[in-house]
């Protein structure tokens, strides 16, 4: 069905099973569906290297799969939630270390950057990487989680560690922000 | 219908990311892998689809869902909650009759959190989606009184219905927490009361969505939504938050 043209078939309970146990094609049918959506969040929010930070994240869900029971939007949430906790822990430890040329404000002030290069040929999340900076991290945290993650906004909620009503309300006026920063801009690949 | 831009942004990002491809950057971490200079075409060939998927999105995105006629079945492929927060194209009259057909239609939990959307008040859209989330676990296990959350479901749709433009939240926020909890009497002060006569779901009405048989349907399945059972164990090196802890 045309509607569901972009998803990736993966059974994905049999690949679920087969990774617990090892198996190495059903690792990549699970790759195949974490890699670019946490790629994409960590480019979204500006990491200066999210190839090093998503090789964290995949490490971790390779160690802790047998812990994880779900269904695949749990495992998109469940993977999503990793990446948020390796990027604050990235941002951190980049703010311990001043010998690290990376400014400590990372998170949002990435210089621009080759395109290419900077997003890993991600072009629409470097574009919307340039949208998000335009809102508070906290709005951007929210709708990053929810758009690659899928996280559900209670489940968000815990991982920030916030009232829902907050989380509600970050998410109600990070999309007002970014619907007038979209229809004052053109679409999202107008580039 | 023009799609609105910031489902279409949100499109655009998930159909990019889904059809990239970073498997070589688990390299350690997984047995084996494709290494080197294939792997590397690999992800730029992804690459170019993305860019190609992302063309197509934007400039005929509608091809996407065209066919998919019932109001807020483009919900259900896209994201369930979403679209459902009121940055939508149409008013917010239009959004709440998408939300009564979508209870009407065997959701009420998506109604719910379709109608979420256009109160402005943080406290009734979380009491909104929070019902929108009992009842969900409540169809999970199977608990019955269906029937009664659907009516209540109905009747605060149709409240936010006939007063669209000047919904009062913290009504909402009352009527809404009184769905799928308890069993209680009827809300008091029950504002320009929904007639007896509301539109029930009737549980016979398959849902419209085009998930019954999309692949990725999982994402959209009631039970996928409810983080406290479906998020399994703790994700490593757990800092602190419970994920297991009550909704607020």
């Amino acid at each position: 069905m045309t509607a569901m043209a972009g998803r990736i078939e993966v059974d994905f309970p049999t690949a679920l099973a087969n990774a617990k146990r090892g198996d190495e094609a059903a690792w990549r049918d699970l790759f195949q569906i974490i890699s670019g959506r946490v790629v994409g969040f960590l480019v979204v929010r500006g990491m200066r290297d999210p190839e090093d930070v998503a090789g964290e994240v995949f490490a971790d869900v390779v160690r802790s799969i047998k812990r994880f029971h779900g269904d695949r939007r749990d495992f998109l949430a469940w993977t999503l939630t990793i990446a948020h906790r390796r990027m604050v822990d990235a941002v951190r430890s980049s703010v311990r270390r001043p010998e690290d040329p990376t400014p400590a404000d990372q998170l949002d002030g990435r210089d621009p950057v080759d395109v290419e290069d900077a997003a890993l040929g991600l072009v629409g999340a470097e574009r919307a990487r340039l949208l998000l900076e335009r809102l508070t991290p906290e709005q951007a945290d929210v709708l990053a989680l929810r758009i690659y993650g899928e996280l559900t906004l209670p489940e968000i909620a815990r991982r920030l560690d916030k009232p829902l009503t907050a989380v509600t309300s970050l998410q109600h006026r990070g999309l007002e922000a970014l619907r007038r920063h979209l229809e004052a801009e053109g679409p999202l690949s107008s580039e | 219908m023009s799609p609105d831009a910031v489902t279409e942004f949100i499109r655009v990002l998930r159909e990019e990311a889904d059809g990239a491809d970073f498997r070589t950057l688990s390299g350690p971490a997984i047995p084996a892998t494709t290494p080197g200079v294939l792997a590397r075409w690999r992800t730029r060939l992804a690459t170019a689809a993305a860019a190609g998927v992302t063309a197509v999105a934007a400039f005929g995105g509608l091809a996407y869902a065209a066919d998919d006629a019932a109001p807020g079945a483009l919900l259900y492929g896209i994201d369930r909650a979403f679209e459902g927060i009121g940055i939508g194209n149409g008013g917010e009259h239009e959004r709440l009759e998408e939300a009564v057909a979508l209870a009407k239609h065997g959701d009420p939990a998506l109604g719910l959190e379709h109608a979420a959307g256009v109160t402005g008040d943080p406290a009734a859209q979380a009491a909104l989606i929070e019902a929108a989330e009992r009842i969900m676990v409540r169809e999970q296990n199977q608990v019955g009184e269906q029937t009664q959350t659907r009516v209540q479901v109905a009747e605060l749709l149709q409240y936010m219905a006939q007063n669209a433009g000047a919904v009062d939240g913290p009504t909402v926020a009352d009527l809404a927490r009184s769905i799928g909890g308890e069993p209680s009497g009827p809300p008091d002060g029950t504002p320009a009361g929904p007639p007896d006569g509301v539109p029930a779901g009737p549980p016979d009405s398959t849902p419209g969505g085009p998930g019954d048989t999309a692949p990725g349907a999982s994402g959209d399945t009631p039970a996928g939504s409810n983080g406290g059972q479906g998020a399994g164990g703790d994700p490593p090196q757990g800092s602190g938050a419970n994920p297991h802890g009550g909704p607020r």
